[in-house]
């Protein structure tokens, strides 16, 4: 198979043009979002150039110690993303978000690299960069739902959680159905969408590695061994990230500190 | 054994207690009384470490309260809060709280049958759910469970705001039955006071 068409900066251009009309919709329905969304789509141009140049750069390079400096930054950017995007405090969730994300980064890829694609060389970028940024960018949204949908129960019902502790039970017992809010609530999305992939939607990475020239089935083979790692880290990384922040956020009485 | 001993506690600026000192026996039936604000509410939170004193400790059965005692401490007592809107599906999920909560085996279903009837509740309210209950009957299911755990130390926020006389002279009646249980209060119930063995006024 051929690689794929170059786009040419004046298509890419024109790709932007066509951004006026929803930009002209948020003005219409006075949504407040213009000024937001010219800052993310600024941002995500200026991003992928220089991750352009940097992949272009590393992929030449194929230096174990670059690669492992460029995972600690993206996992770094996740951390400081899923905190303030979920409004928690910097001193309480800095080291548990830090933690389970390492972690569950390390255990994917070594299933993953190791175990799922056999590659002979374990720290290879064209496979380590790629899956690292898929595995980090689908968790961080599905963190963010759950460090907010167990703060806010939390918060609404603190009297049913000190009721429970109150009368006995321990913290874990009592943050249970915390927890189970929290899970449901940012696992859900993911099964829908596991449900329906091939059907409604046609994932990007299949989609890329089609276009670049690979046959759809091997396409098809990389993509579910990527979902098939996403559903675990993004599983793995709520249910650690919780469990690991109720260790900082209460006291050692039990009670909430913030 | 219930013990403050010189608690200090001041709370946003205002002294709530400045060197408090009490002594509950066990089996006695202590009633706190006072204005809003007074503090009663606070006696509840130290005794469950809700809230620390900035001076003084407070003993349960001779065990401080301290982050090393308070699991021990609190598998101790039932707690019933004032406001029994606790966010559980049904009047079951309620009862069965205070007993799976500090791993309690349930007793036998005769024997809630029986306490069931004698506080005027049919034993099939359980199945409904909570939202359905009257605040009288989510009281007298939370008080039921409260009094069978078979706890030492119950506290007990307005345990009769909700109920009718007839009901307050059952639960006076096992309440007098339960000579071991150290039982403490916050009442505005001149009837519930009255019938304390001990009273403080806050």
């Amino acid at each position: 198979m051929k690689g794929a068409i170059d786009i040419s900066w004046v298509s890419i251009g024109l790709g932007y043009l066509i951004l006026t009309i929803p930009f002209l919709l948020f003005r219409y329905y006075k949504l407040n979002l213009i000024k937001d969304s010219t800052i993310a789509i600024l941002r995500m141009t200026l991003q992928l150039y220089l991750l352009g140049f940097y992949l272009e750069y590393i992929f030449k390079l194929d230096n174990i110690f670059v690669n492992i400096t460029w995972i600690i930054i993206m996992i770094l950017i996740s951390v400081s993303t899923t905190i303030k995007k979920s409004k928690v405090s910097f001193k309480f969730y800095f080291i548990p978000l830090l933690s389970s994300l390492t972690f569950v980064t390390i255990l994917t890829l070594l299933y993953f690299i190791g175990l799922m694609i056999g590659a002979e060389y374990f720290f290879n970028t064209r496979y380590l960069i790629p899956i690292v940024g898929i595995l980090l960018g689908n968790s961080i949204q599905s963190n963010i739902i759950a460090l907010n949908s167990f703060n806010s129960k939390l918060k609404s019902e603190y009297h049913l959680y000190l009721f429970a502790i109150a009368n006995g039970a321990s913290k874990y017992d009592a943050l249970l159905p915390f927890m189970k809010h929290a899970l449901i609530q940012a696992l859900n999305p993911m099964i829908a969408m596991t449900a329906v992939v091939g059907l409604i939607s046609i994932p990007g990475m299949m989609t890329g590695q089609i276009l670049g020239g690979s046959s759809p089935f091997l396409a098809i083979k990389y993509q579910i061994v990527t979902m098939i790692s996403v559903f675990f880290a993004k599983s793995l990384i709520i249910v650690l990230t919780l469990n690991f922040t109720n260790r900082f956020i209460f006291d050692e009485m039990g009670n909430k500190k913030i | 054994m219930i013990k403050f001993e010189n608690i200090k506690l001041n709370f946003d600026g205002k002294i709530i207690f400045n060197d408090f000192n009490i002594e509950v026996n066990q089996g006695e039936k202590l009633v706190i009384i006072g204005d809003s604000g007074a503090g009663k509410s606070t006696i509840f939170n130290l005794i469950l470490g809700f809230i620390k004193p900035d001076n003084g400790v407070v003993y349960i059965n001779d065990l401080s309260v301290k982050p090393q005692n308070i699991n021990k401490i609190r598998k101790q007592i039932s707690y019933i809060p004032q406001n029994v809107n606790i966010p559980f599906d049904t009047a079951k999920d309620l009862f069965q709280s205070q007993f799976l909560y500090s791993k309690i085996k349930l007793p036998s279903e005769s024997t809630i049958k029986k306490i069931f009837d004698d506080f005027n509740l049919k034993y099939d309210i359980l199945e409904h759910q909570l939202s359905s209950l009257s605040g009288g009957e989510k009281q007298r299911v939370l008080l039921i469970a409260s009094i069978i755990t078979n706890k030492k130390i119950l506290l007990w926020d307005e345990p009769t705001s909700a109920l009718d006389q007839k009901n307050k002279d059952i639960l006076m009646k096992y309440v007098k039955k339960m000579s071991e249980i150290t039982i403490l209060s916050i009442s505005h119930d001149d009837f519930w006071i009255n019938n304390a063995t001990k009273v403080v006024k806050l």
